[in-house]
């Protein structure tokens, strides 16, 4: 399991937060907790889509009863990582096509709006500029690096994210992008490879750039194009994976 | 799309319970919070859905969960169900992601080829306002069949049950907009 992270990322990221003001807010409930351990597990592709999540293993693992467990899975549910499975547990969903190109699409244009936003916005934290700035670079470097883990790449760009969000000052807009965000990010792990790691990466220091400098076109266009640069990948992935004839399965007599 | 309940009687005999399923009483619980019974903001407290639709307090819950992943509430394990509130869905944020979700679907309606057979037209004038949500949730589903996009279409019906909550002064533009 790829649970460790790199300090720096893990760093950017508090600093992030901290940024956004949203270190303030009252501790996770323990269902939040563990709600939080499992969406790690799915985004970082230790759990894929389609396993089953048991109740009983899980409560194991915390060395809690199966309550909060249930509760965990339940909030889960609400945002579209797993879909509950009767008493026994949940299952990791499974995204088809259809409904991947629709919350691909839907995100771009909601992120392409808080970029917009950031850029236009008349005063900005000068802490939050520097941050940003910092983020991308750290992003290059943990892009250039071929063996780097998916969650450093991803928890990076969540704090990139939760800073131009910041600066969007759009907080509804904010959390319903995250909660898709959220939805799809069981895809990340099959198509973060370094390749497109760098590529993402560019994108995102110029988008940085547009936001600083202002540029409310350009940083809506970038934004947009980001996600749907995923999109267009994820895509070229499920094609690869299919496309291969699997080897003739003989029938059985 | 035409609801099947019967005008208005909503209150349950007493002494009956454990009848109404959650689906039922979140379906009913919504209304209500269109309808102004709960407002904006409003807390609602599992005792008073218990006693209103004498149902078991574990339904209760899971009508929450299903109106909270609506968006209709927000449930907190310390603050318990709160109807949503213009702090929680500022009405200038709501309408921009509308707009956007808006031009998205044309966009995949003209992807697709999409064809709607129907012109919408919408009657306003003495419908309540889960009436109202109810017939602009059926345009989006026409709509989301035709574009082939549910998802588009299942987050412009949240973006509009928001406008129904906390601007229900303004409904006539999300009407307006699916008109054209």
């Amino acid at each position: 399991m790829r649970s460790e992270f790199r300090p720096d990322a893990r760093a950017f990221f508090a600093r992030a937060e901290t940024l956004a003001g949203m270190t303030q807010g009252t501790p996770p409930t323990l269902p939040g907790h563990i709600a939080a351990w499992i969406a790690d597990r799915i985004h970082f592709g230790d759990f894929k889509p389609g396993d089953s999540i048991r109740e009983l293993t899980v409560a194991e693992h915390f060395d809690v009863s199966r309550g909060p467990v249930r509760e965990a899975l339940r909030l889960l549910d609400r945002d579209g990582l797993v879909a509950l499975n009767g008493r026994k547990g949940a299952k990791v969903r499974e995204l088809s096509p259809q409904e991947t190109d629709g919350l691909f699409r839907i995100r771009a244009e909601l992120f392409a709006a808080q970029a917009g936003l950031a850029a236009n916005a008349e005063s900005r934290d000068p802490a939050i500029i520097a941050a940003l700035h910092d983020g991308v670079a750290l992003l290059a470097r943990i892009a250039s690096v071929e063996d780097a883990s998916v969650g450093d790449y991803i928890t990076v760009r969540r704090g990139i994210s939760i800073l131009i969000a910041r600066l969007a000052g759009a907080d509804y807009i904010a959390r319903l992008s995250a909660a898709l965000e959220r939805e799809v990010a069981q895809l990340w792990a099959s198509v973060m490879h370094p390749d497109r790691r760098r590529r993402s990466a560019a994108t995102w220091a110029s988008l940085v750039k547009a936001v600083a400098n202002s540029r409310v076109g350009e940083a809506e266009r970038l934004g947009r194009d980001l996600i749907l640069d995923g999109l267009a990948e994820v895509q070229r992935r499920a094609e690869l994976s299919e496309d291969p004839p699997s080897p003739k399965r003989r029938p059985r007599r | 799309m035409a609801s099947e309940k019967s005008s208005g009687v909503k209150k349950r005999a007493p002494g009956v319970r454990g009848q109404a399923s959650p689906l039922k009483v979140a379906a009913d619980l919504r209304d209500l919070i269109v309808d102004g019974a709960f407002k904006a903001g409003a807390r609602i407290t599992e005792r008073a859905v218990i006693e209103r639709f004498g149902c078991t307090a574990a339904s209760v819950r899971e009508a929450f969960h299903l109106l909270e992943k609506q968006g209709a509430i927000v449930v907190s394990a310390r603050r318990g169900a709160r109807v949503i509130d213009q702090q929680l869905a500022p009405p200038s944020e709501v309408f921009l992601v509308w707009d956007r979700l808006r031009w998205l679907l044309g966009e995949e309606l003209r992807r697709r080829d999409g064809v709607i057979n129907d012109e919408v037209q919408f009657s306003r004038a003495g419908v309540s306002n889960s009436k109202r949500l109810a017939a602009a949730e059926a345009a989006l589903n026409q709509l989301a069949e035709a574009a082939q996009s549910p998802r588009i279409a299942e987050l412009m019906a949240r973006t509009a049950l928001h406008v129904m909550i906390v601007a229900p002064e303004r409904f006539d533009e999300i009407e307006a907009s699916l008109e054209r």
